[in-house]
Formats: structure tokens, C-alpha cells, sequence
């Protein structure tokens, strides 16, 4: 990630700093002993002994750690909210195998949930116990923008020690491989996704850990990704690795109006009565192949894409806010018929009802065995119905321009439980009603 | 005439008062700006005196002519060149919603119009350094006897130097690469030589020799490869070529995928598996959607899409590309270990297209085929490095040394091959009219 890398990197310049500080005073005091003279401090402490200032990370001010978001309320939080700079989506497969052992577990990850997101003084066990806390954040811990979106797999639904069958969503599936894709099974699926998201990668981690901590024995973490929001350059949406700004065009879901019809689960929508007020997620691990990205011409990028790279406007506008009336480019002059916002989004009234909320995150994780950086997309979506909303999108994507240059390698569908409505309420609780 | 917009083309420099001298053609023709509300390049016959099928046609059209005449035109008109034939040359345009992007297509002299704000294009040409000349009252023009390259694409810069619109790009097209016949004729007789080889492939896995088998898919699968089509590069032969030589990514089920045909399926079967029963059927599924391939004629292009070959050819770096993401990953490996020998195949391809291609990019770019092969060499040097004893070693087995040294020489060929599309597709850098 690239904010543990920053803040790697200044670590590491501090360090080379202190290390060069370090060096350097035996190839003085080497230079003084050979001209038989001594330190200029010598009298005081040796030098060689003495410790150098203290390193610190530049972005360490705990000032600068975002204020809580509220977790109770008819849905959860991390959907909707602006998403923070730092993420990790951590899959889980549970392996608790009774219903009550399945409950006990989504009452202990709602309590943890709860304590992280709000904040405070982890409780003190005394000196006969290891730490109750990791201690990541220091002794009180902030809030930070914590939040923790869970989501259920259909695997979980259909697992028969749980008796949940006809509780599920009616439109989750596993998902399936789409004509472009290369799901790798150990990326795939699941039972439980967490996305937690928050102002620093720190309290993330630290969130999940506790999270695992405890909750070892109900469920086990298949695969994790870690993702970052990288920061406005120089305004507007943030860049994602192809440095275009990716995911401007977001339904107005702050419109309760647009909400019910194409983010939540209401109870006009056909599902179960336990979802009302919840969401389908879909979670895909897109690798974005970059080295062969930037060994293509601007022209060609933007026209895959159908924005401007420096800009973010769509081809044909001057403004990131600008719309290009599709009706009127029906030829596909200003931008072609094939460029990735226009299949994903033709805003047309047939397909307004197929649009879908995203909130995605970059990826940054290591390199391929060619040597290439392994790098992409967390693409996470929200829609009240994954058929009708990801699905349809994603089948009129099918063999666009772009797919040379990404290739969708795990995740999964998930169904985002309502919120938690308050302290005596617990994830998924109506299930089990 | 080329390039057509089909949005305001504002052009205050041409007044429609009054007829404006713009200055003097490369053939001694003057060149002069003549306002006409009527003029435009096509014009409304009386319908009586059309056939039926054109009456309607036009009756169809009437609403966008009328559009067109009611707005103020302007046509460039030649007075007096050298050519006998057109004393009289008349290039006609509206003043706004529509307007030809370049006036004339002949070498020389060249003119076009231009909106406000563009103060000089970049005039692109086929096998021919391009050139940037100046805009002067909405109007530009390439008087120049030597000469002779056909124009295809023109740029309009702003007064910093910075490309506002790419108006019309050069596209080289068939017809430009006379070799591309005797390409084509190529692709012909390898398809033939790999029909054989997967016939020899057919007999061992029936006669159950596993090792001749294994041995007759890797001479089948290199000869595939030399065409240039791993893993169905660039979609040329369409899905037929996805079918005969794609992996299961994006298949439902995966390797257990019904739809999972072709080389690597049989790889599988032969190597992982070790089942010839299902190598047969594979095997006999090749020859068959080998048999649709060739079956499909060959004509201005290869079969399976209109235009791919055109665009594949120009683009020789996709082989590669696609090597290092499915072949040097190890991700089209499916227990032949064969990789490596894939990339000599791959090499290969990609030299015979540059060697296709040199005539038209040396004059563009010198010394880049020259480095592209001195490259490919590299890659090749470094590739037959990791044999042992003189057989192929796994990607995913290599000493970390000896991949990375191929890593680099792919990547090191790939960074100089990457210029090749722009060199001859349309450049430059769309943005916003303003």
C-alpha cells in the first residue's frame, strides 16, 4: 500500500539520515584519531553511545486521525460514507459449524466492530494476561474513520449446518468467471467479507486483527487484500493506476429517491424480509497490467477509457462535471461506441436502472513471477439487485477495448447485511429471527 | 477529402462578406476564399428527375440538407494551377456543422481550414516525416513540389505548441503494405504445416506413445505459435483462435470446462493428466476447428474479423505483451514446461512482422527496426541460456537469475516495439475543442 509505503519510505529516509549521522562520527572520530585529536564534544557523553532524535513517520500526527462514523443505523456504515484513505477487505470462510456457534460469532465481531469504530481505552486484563489490545494505535484508540461493512457469501447461506437456504438473497450466487476473467480459486468466494476502511492503513490492520483475535475459532481468513484511495492529484476523483480518475459517475444516492431504487434492499424489493435495508456487494480483485498500459499512446488510453487522462472530462467536454449527450454522438465520433464509461454507463432511460454505486480502492501487492508489478483495482460495488445492476453492467463490458489490460482475478458476491440499529442489536440478527 | 467534424467549426478569419485572397498554391494556382450560402459540395437534384429507390433516398436525406444549406458556407477556390484538368478546383465547407478537416488530399499543394484558436497543424503523411506549418486566417496550405507523400492525418496546435484535436489520423491501411500479401500467403502454408503437425499429434496419442505424443504437440504448438496467434492475440482469426490456442481463463468451470478446447487443453490431458483417451477427443476437436480455419478464405484479410489483421500487424508489440503476461507468468503453462520454446516462437513472429514493417518505419523512425532486432536477439540469447542439456526448463523452475535476465530482454524489446502503433495509427492528443 502505498501509505504504509510512504510512510515506510520517510522512515527509512529518517533512519538513513540517523545512519549516516552514526557513520559519519567514526570517519570523524577516525580522521580526529589519526590527527590525534577528539571529538568536539568530548567531555560529555560518547558519542558513539549516544542516541540520535527520535524518527518519526511525517504523517504520524494523531491530529490528523479522521473522527468516528457513526455505527448504528438502518444501514451499515462504509457504503455510502466518503471512502476513506486506507482499506482491507479480509474474506473470511467460517468455521464454526451450529447455528449457535454462527450467531455467537456475528455477536462478537458486532461488539468488536462497535468498540473499534468508536474508540476508546481497550480493557486492562492485568499483568497475568497478554495485552487485551495489540497496542498498534497506542493505549486509547481513535476511531479514525473506522468502519466495517460485513458481508454474507451465498456459500454460507447454503451451508446446512446453519439452516439459512431460504434465507438467502435471491439473487446471490458465487460468482461465476465472466468471458474476460481469471479467477483464481484461492481469491475467490468466501463466506464472510469484512471491508474495513479508515483515515490510516494502521487502524485498519489494527481493526482486523483484533477482529481475528477474536473470532479465531467461528471463522478463518481465506484471502485478504489491502487498498488505498490515492489523494486528489491535483483535484477532483482520485487516480487509479492507469492515472485516470476512475469512478466519477456515481448514482445520487444521497437522494433518498435514487437510494431505494438503486442501492437498498426495501420492502418493495423481492427478497427476504430479514435484507430490507441491506445491499448486494460485489468484491473483484482486477490485476491492472501497467507496465503494458503505459507502452500505450494517450489517444488510445483515452479512447479505451472516454475521459480526458489529465482532466477526468469525458472526451467531447472541457469539465470533469461536463456530460457528453451520447444521443447525439450515436456514431460514435466524439467517443467510441466501445469506450469503457459509455458500455458501462450508456445513460439511456432502458439502462438507468442498471447502475451501480462504487467505491472502489487501489491495489498495490508486490510482483508476478515475470517480474511485473502486481497492482490493481479492489473493485467494490453496492445495488439493490446484483442481476439486474453489476451483472447487466458487467455483461455489456465483455469484450471492451480494455480488457488487454486488466484481468478480474478473485473476489466474490456478497450480500451486505442491514445496519446494526443499535447496542443490542448484532449483524444479521433477523436472520436468525 | 478526409476527415469530416460534425461539430461548430468558428472561423472568424474567413468573413462571409467577401471573397479573401488567401495567397498563392505550390503550382502557381491562386488560392482564394469565397463565402457562398449555397455552395456546398452536394446538391439537390430535382427528384423527378431520380430513380425511384434514389427518390426516396433523398426524400430520406431532405431534413439534413436543408439544415446544411440554410447555414454559411465557404468554398477554396484554385484559379489558374498547372494541372490542365482542374483549372478551376473548388474545396467547399460549412461554417459550422460541418467541415472538411483537409481540403485537399493531394501531396501538394495541400490546404485545409482550421477553427479559431489553431494557430498550426501538424500535417501527417504516409511514409513521410510530418510537418507542422502555420495557420493564417483559418487556412492553411503545403506548397511543395518534392513533395509526394499521400497526407492522412492532421493535427491542430494551439499558439503553445500543444495538440488541441486530433482531426483525422493515419491509419495504414492494407493497401500501404504491398508484403502483407506475401504474409498472408505465409499464415496459408503454416496453417497447412500445423494441420500436418497435429496429424502426426493425432497418431501418437492413438498409437498411446505419451512421449512422441508430448513431442508432436510442442512441434505443433511452436508452429502455431510462429503465425503470431498465442492465447488468440489481438482476436485475428476471431474465436476460432481463442478455441484453438486460449487457456480456461474466463471459462465457468475452468479446466473442467466443456468449452476448454484446443493446445493447452491436450497439454493437459497429455502432461498433467497423463489421459490419452481425452488427448484423442481434444486432439480430433483441433483438427477440426483447424479445418474451419483454413476453410475460411483468405482474402483482403485473415480470416475470423474484418480489419484485425490490419490493426495487428501494425501493433507487433501484442505478441509480446501477451507473452510476458501469460507466458512468462507461467500462466499458460498447463504442465508442458514448454514456455521458453513458446517465446522463440513468439520472437519469431514479431521478426517477421518487423521485417514486414521496415520499409514504412524506417523512414519515420531510423534505427528503430535496427534496434528491435538487436533486442529480439537479446531475447533469444537469453532464452536458449536456460536450457539443460538442451531441453526447456519451466518458467516457474528457472533460477531467478536466468529468469530475470529473460524478464529483461522481453521488457527491454517491448519498450522499443511500443512506439511502432503510434508511428503508424493516428498520434497525438485528443482534448476539448476550445
Amino acid at each position: 500500500m502505498s501509505l504504509d509505503r510512504r510512510e515506510f519510505l520517510s522512515r527509512t529516509g529518517a533512519a538513513a539520515v540517523g545512519v549516516a549521522g552514526v557513520l559519519g562520527a567514526p570517519g570523524i572520530a577516525d580522521a580526529e584519531a589519526k590527527r590525534g585529536g577528539k571529538h568536539p564534544s568530548a567531555g560529555a557523553t560518547d558519542p558513539l553511545l549516544a542516541d540520535g532524535a527520535l524518527q518519526t513517520a511525517v504523517v504520524s500526527d494523531p491530529s490528523a486521525r479522521l473522527p468516528a462514523v457513526p455505527f448504528h443505523g438502518p444501514h451499515q456504515a462504509g457504503i455510502t460514507s466518503a471512502p476513506p484513505p486506507a482499506a482491507c477487505f479480509a474474506v473470511f470462510n467460517v468455521t464454526a459449524d451450529t447455528p449457535g456457534a454462527l450467531i455467537g460469532t456475528l455477536q462478537t465481531l458486532t461488539e468488536r466492530a462497535r468498540f473499534l469504530t468508536h474508540g476508546g481505552v481497550p480493557v486492562q486484563l492485568g499483568t497475568v494476561s497478554p495485552p487485551s489490545d495489540s497496542g498498534t494505535l497506542g493505549p486509547d484508540i481513535p476511531p479514525d474513520g473506522l468502519t466495517v461493512t460485513v458481508g454474507l457469501g451465498a456459500s454460507l447461506f447454503e451451508n446446512p449446518a446453519f439452516g439459512l437456504a431460504d434465507q438467502k438473497p435471491n439473487r446471490l450466487t458465487q460468482m461465476t468467471s465472466f468471458p474476460n476473467d481469471n479467477l483464481q480459486p484461492d481469491i475467490t468466494g468466501g463466506d464472510i467479507l469484512l471491508q474495513i476502511c479508515a483515515g490510516q492503513p494502521d487502524t485498519a490492520i489494527h481493526a482486523l486483527r483484533d477482529i481475528a483475535k477474536h473470532t479465531r475459532a467461528g471463522m478463518q481468513i481465506a484471502y485478504r487484500m489491502d487498498g488505498f484511495q490515492a489523494p486528489q492529484r491535483p483535484n477532483g476523483v482520485p487516480r487509479n493506476h492507469f492515472g485516470h480518475m476512475d469512478g466519477i459517475a456515481n448514482p445520487n444516492v444521497a437522494d433518498p429517491y435514487v437510494a431505494d431504487r438503486l442501492l437498498w434492499v426495501t420492502d418493495k424489493t423481492d427478497e427476504p424480509a430479514w435484507a430490507r435495508g441491506g445491499t448486494y456487494h460485489v468484491f473483484r480483485i482486477i490485476r491492472m497490467f501497467i507496465e503494458f498500459w503505459d507502452r500505450v499512446s494517450l489517444y488510445e488510453q483515452q479512447t479505451m477509457i472516454g475521459r480526458y487522462r489529465a482532466s477526468g472530462a469525458m472526451l467531447g467536454t472541457k469539465s470533469i462535471t461536463d456530460v457528453l449527450d451520447f444521443a447525439k454522438d450515436s456514431q460514435g465520433k466524439v467517443m467510441p461506441l466501445t469506450a469503457h464509461i459509455r458500455l458501462s454507463n450508456p445513460r439511456t432511460k432502458a439502462t438507468e436502472n442498471s447502475r451501480i454505486f462504487r467505491r472502489g480502492y487501489n491495489y498495490d501487492n508486490g510482483i508476478d513471477l515475470a517480474g511485473n508489478l502486481n497492482m490493481g483495482l479492489l473493485f467494490n460495488c453496492f445495488q439493490q439487485d446484483l442481476v439486474r445492476q453489476f451483472v447487466a453492467n458487467q455483461t455489456r463490458l465483455i469484450g471492451e477495448p480494455m480488457v488487454d489490460y486488466i484481468s478480474p482475478i478473485g473476489g466474490g458476491y456478497f450480500f451486505a447485511v442491514p445496519g446494526v440499529r443499535d447496542s443490542s442489536d448484532w449483524y444479521g440478527r433477523r436472520l436468525f429471527e | 477529402m478526409l476527415g469530416r467534424l460534425r461539430e461548430p467549426l468558428p472561423a472568424s478569419g474567413i468573413v462571409t462578406s467577401g471573397i479573401r485572397l488567401l495567397g498563392r498554391a505550390g503550382d502557381r494556382g491562386l488560392l482564394y476564399a469565397i463565402p457562398a450560402e449555397h455552395l456546398l459540395p452536394h446538391r439537390i437534384a430535382p427528384p423527378r428527375c431520380l430513380p425511384a429507390s434514389q427518390r426516396q433516398t433523398e426524400r430520406d436525406l431532405l431534413p439534413s440538407l436543408r439544415r446544411d444549406y440554410a447555414e454559411p458556407a465557404v468554398c477554396v477556390v484554385e484559379v489558374g494551377g498547372e494541372d490542365p484538368v482542374a483549372k478551376r478546383v473548388e474545396y467547399c465547407a460549412a461554417l459550422s456543422g460541418a467541415a472538411d478537416a483537409m481540403l485537399g488530399t493531394k501531396a501538394t499543394p495541400l490546404l485545409g481550414l482550421a477553427p479559431d484558436g489553431v494557430t498550426s497543424v501538424t500535417v501527417r503523411f504516409l511514409v513521410a516525416p510530418a510537418r507542422t506549418i502555420r495557420v493564417r486566417h483559418n487556412f492553411y496550405e503545403i506548397a511543395d513540389p518534392s513533395l509526394t507523400a499521400t497526407p492522412c492525418g492532421v493535427e491542430w496546435l494551439d499558439g503553445s505548441g500543444n495538440v488541441v484535436r486530433s482531426v483525422a489520423g493515419c491509419n495504414y491501411q492494407l493497401a500501404e503494405l504491398g508484403p502483407l500479401d506475401n504474409y498472408r500467403v505465409d499464415v496459408v502454408h503454416e496453417l497447412i504445416t500445423v494441420r500436418a503437425d497435429v496429424s502426426n499429434l493425432a497418431g501418437a496419442v492413438s498409437a498411446e506413445n505419451l512421449a512422441e505424443a508430448e513431442s508432436d504437440w510442442l512441434t505443433a504448438h511452436l508452429e502455431w505459435l510462429d503465425i503470431g496467434q498465442d492465447d488468440g492475440a489481438y482476436g485475428c482469426f476471431g474465436e476460432l483462435g481463442g478455441e484453438i490456442d486460449g487457456t480456461a481463463a474466463g471459462l465457468v468451470g475452468g479446466n473442467a470446462s466443456g468449452q476448454f478446447t484446443g493446445f493447452h487443453k491436450i497439454e493437459l490431458d497429455l502432461w498433467k493428466d497423463g489421459n490419452l483417451a481425452a488427448a484423442a477427443a481434444d486432439t480430433a476437436t483441433l483438427q477440426q476447428l483447424l479445418k474451419t480455419l483454413i476453410a475460411i478464405p483468405i482474402g483482403t484479410e485473415l480470416p475470423g474479423t474484418g480489419g484485425g489483421i490490419a490493426n495487428w500487424v501494425l501493433r507487433p508489440h501484442e505478441v509480446l505483451e501477451d507473452a510476458t503476461r501469460d507466458t512468462l507468468t507461467g500462466d499458460d503453462d498447463y504442465g508442458s514446461g514448454t514456455g521458453l520454446a513458446s517465446i522463440t516462437a513468439d520472437v519469431a513472429a514479431v521478426s517477421q512482422m518487423l521485417g514486414l514493417l521496415a520499409p514504412v518505419l524506417d523512414p519515420l523512425a531510423p534505427h528503430l527496426v535496427a534496434r528491435a532486432n538487436g533486442q529480439l536477439s537479446a531475447i533469444l540469447a537469453a532464452v536458449y541460456q536456460t536450457q539443460v542439456d538442451g531441453t526447456w526448463v519451466a518458467v516457474s523452475d528457472l533460477p531467478t537469475l536466468a529468469r530475470e535476465r529473460v524478464d529483461a530482454a522481453v521488457g527491454a524489446a517491448l519498450e522499443t516495439l511500443a512506439r511502432i502503433p503510434d508511428l503508424l495509427t493516428s498520434t497525438g492528443n485528443i482534448a476539448p475543442l476550445t
